[in-house]
């Protein structure tokens, strides 16, 4: 299986199967348009990753590496994120610097399946909470004035039936 | 000399380390959500739902601005408004939201200007529930109709108008497959018929209450049943005021096999042998609905479920408000053939008293146990972790239940029920009663 050289922000080298590599749409645009032969000793620059995080979206992109590709409908949109498997729940369950650390990563090198898995993780921790709790949650601090809170229209309640 | 040299080069190796410095610092500043582009943002809302989404806009401005983008929102349900204000906020809503596919308006006096903003900017609407608006011009609604051709349900539920002129668009409508007139003080018996011969495609009906005038004759039995014969063939969901209906009559409607949703109110006639063999007739229900059966005894409900236990695997919503005869052995076989139970309303079951069968019921979300005067709750409430809505009345020891329900913990919503016949309630806040 060929190889291809990845360099972390913090320039350490990994050296990953290209077919991993290439999960990343974004690393397998730049090996097709920049046209970087596999057999080159060439190193590919991540300069948006550093190698904790970069170890992770290896380890998750190994794990993976069997899935269907990706389905392409976005017009498609599912509400539901109780869809997440089994491994990926275990392999999320890190402090929240690195959840969004390994978001960011998947952002930008395009990696689909981990970004809907970590979107739909933190939507989780989302889900069913107040205001007051999510700010808690993610201690993002309030920034509005009193009367801009009172602004927002009153919520509805739920559970009609006919 | 030597150390200008050596300064210089320590002084760029400063400043390069002061860059990466300032960069490691603003890494570690700028934490959690502020780190994320909006576009992740949006992401990660597009997985929330209504509630969701209306708490995140009270967290702060980023969230706030995000979680109103539009392609976030297809349902925008509105209650209510008091004031000006709020009008217009939901106009600018309908306005900014137009890629909404359900609209549900309710308890509204100024329904009709919402409905012109409606029928203006959402042409591709699909969903349109009006429940208790009664201000609303018929023009209006005729306009409505005629602008959203789209629609593929039409829930008018507690919503009268002074003349029904826009019934003549409901047969134009293509894709209306539901249609809700439940409490339509102005419908006549001819108008449900003429629905039913006209409306095609029409695949649930529902008039759980027939609110008619002394002007108007009550639905017989022949009504219904021709109502029921020409809907047979695409028949999905079917609700009825029972209350003029024979035992015969509700017989002949079971005769609909592809009926999934069922409901049979106030149905004084019904009697248990029917009730007892509903599952031989209809084997995919998902909502069952006996409402004040006077008849309807406690072995008729238990040979109904148990005996049905394959067929009513499927069974998301019981209601059995009024079935006064019913005591615990119904629940308990209730909650041992319905896996899937979601909601379950026993309103107005005096003779039950305990309700730790339903314990078992893992997906039971929504409860209403309100006048069951017998019902004993003592130091906890017997409900799965899953219940999120529980109905109850006055009676209840507010404190106790709280405590029995370990509110504290889980997100669990109260309403308290008015009248034993009408359904209004008030939703119990916490936060607002400590004030």
């Amino acid at each position: 299986m060929p190889q291809l050289k990845l360099q972390s922000s913090d320039g350490e080298i990994f050296e990953v199967d290209v077919e991993i590599a290439k999960c990343s749409f974004t690393i397998k645009t730049m090996l097709e348009e920049l046209g970087i032969d596999e057999e080159d000793d060439e190193v590919v620059p991540l300069p948006n990753v550093n190698s904790a995080i970069l170890e992770k979206v290896i380890e998750w992109a190994t794990y993976h590496k069997d899935d269907p590709p990706p389905t392409e409908d976005d017009q498609y949109k599912e509400k539901r994120s109780d869809d997440i498997c089994e491994w990926d729940v275990d392999f999320l369950k890190v402090d929240q610097g690195t959840l969004f650390e390994i978001m960011l990563a998947a952002n930008y090198l395009d990696v689909k399946g981990l970004l809907d898995t970590t979107c739909k993780t933190v939507a989780n921790m989302i889900k069913g909470k107040s205001a007051d709790e999510i700010r808690k949650t993610f201690n993002i601090k309030d920034n509005f004035t009193v009367s801009e809170e009172e602004n927002v229209p009153k919520e509805n309640g739920s559970c009609e039936e006919k | 000399m030597y150390p200008s040299n050596n300064l210089l080069s320590e002084q760029s190796l400063n400043s390069f380390d002061n860059d990466s410095l300032f960069e490691d610092r603003f890494q570690k500043t700028v934490k959690g959500f502020n780190r994320l582009p909006q576009e992740l943002l949006l992401k990660i809302f597009s997985h929330l739902d209504e509630r969701d989404l209306y708490n995140a806009q009270q967290v702060c401005q980023r969230w706030k601005k995000g979680a109103l983008n539009p392609s976030l929102w297809d349902k925008l349900k509105i209650q209510g408004l008091h004031t000006t204000e709020s009008v217009n906020d939901a106009l600018k809503k309908i306005w900014l939201f137009d890629q909404l596919k359900q609209v549900y308006i309710k308890d509204v006096l100024e329904a009709s200007v919402l409905l012109r903003q409606v029928y203006r900017c959402l042409p591709n609407l699909q969903y349109l529930i009006i429940r208790h608006c009664s201000s609303i011009t018929p023009m209006t609604m005729k306009a409505v109709l005629r602008k959203c051709h789209l629609l593929k349900m039409l829930d008018l539920k507690g919503t009268s108008f002074k003349d029904n002129a826009f019934l003549e668009e409901l047969p134009k409508l293509e894709h209306l497959k539901i249609l809700n007139l439940s409490e339509n003080e102005h419908l006549s018996i001819k108008d449900f018929i003429d629905i039913s011969l006209n409306c095609r495609y029409l695949e649930e009906f529902y008039v759980s209450t027939i609110k008619s005038d002394t002007s108007h004759k009550r639905i017989t039995d022949d009504d219904c049943k021709f109502i029921v014969s020409t809907m047979t063939r695409n028949l999905k969901g079917f609700c009825i005021d029972g209350a003029t209906l024979t035992d015969a009559c509700f017989q002949t409607i079971l005769l609909c096999d592809k009926l999934q949703h069922l409901g049979f109110h106030r149905a004084y006639n019904l009697t248990g042998k029917t009730v007892s063999v509903i599952w031989q007739y209809l084997k995919n229900l998902k909502t069952l609905k006996l409402t004040f059966g006077n008849q309807i005894a406690d072995s008729d409900i238990e040979s109904l479920f148990l005996r049905g236990k394959m067929e009513f695997c499927r069974l998301e919503i019981v209601d059995l408000t009024g079935c006064w005869k019913i005591s615990n052995n119904s629940i308990l076989a209730v909650s041992q053939s319905c896996p899937k139970l979601r909601k379950l309303i026993i309103k107005c079951c005096k003779k039950i008293t305990d309700i730790a069968p339903l314990k078992k019921c893992e997906n039971l979300e929504i409860l209403n146990v309100s006048f069951c005067s017998e019902l004993l709750i003592g130091p906890w409430l017997p409900v799965p972790t899953s219940i999120r809505v529980v109905f109850i009345d006055k009676g209840y020891n507010l404190n106790e239940l709280l405590h029995s329900l370990n509110t504290e913990k889980r997100k669990i919503k109260i309403c308290i029920c008015h009248s034993q016949y009408k359904k209004s309630f008030e939703i119990y806040r916490p936060d607002s009663s400590g004030k």
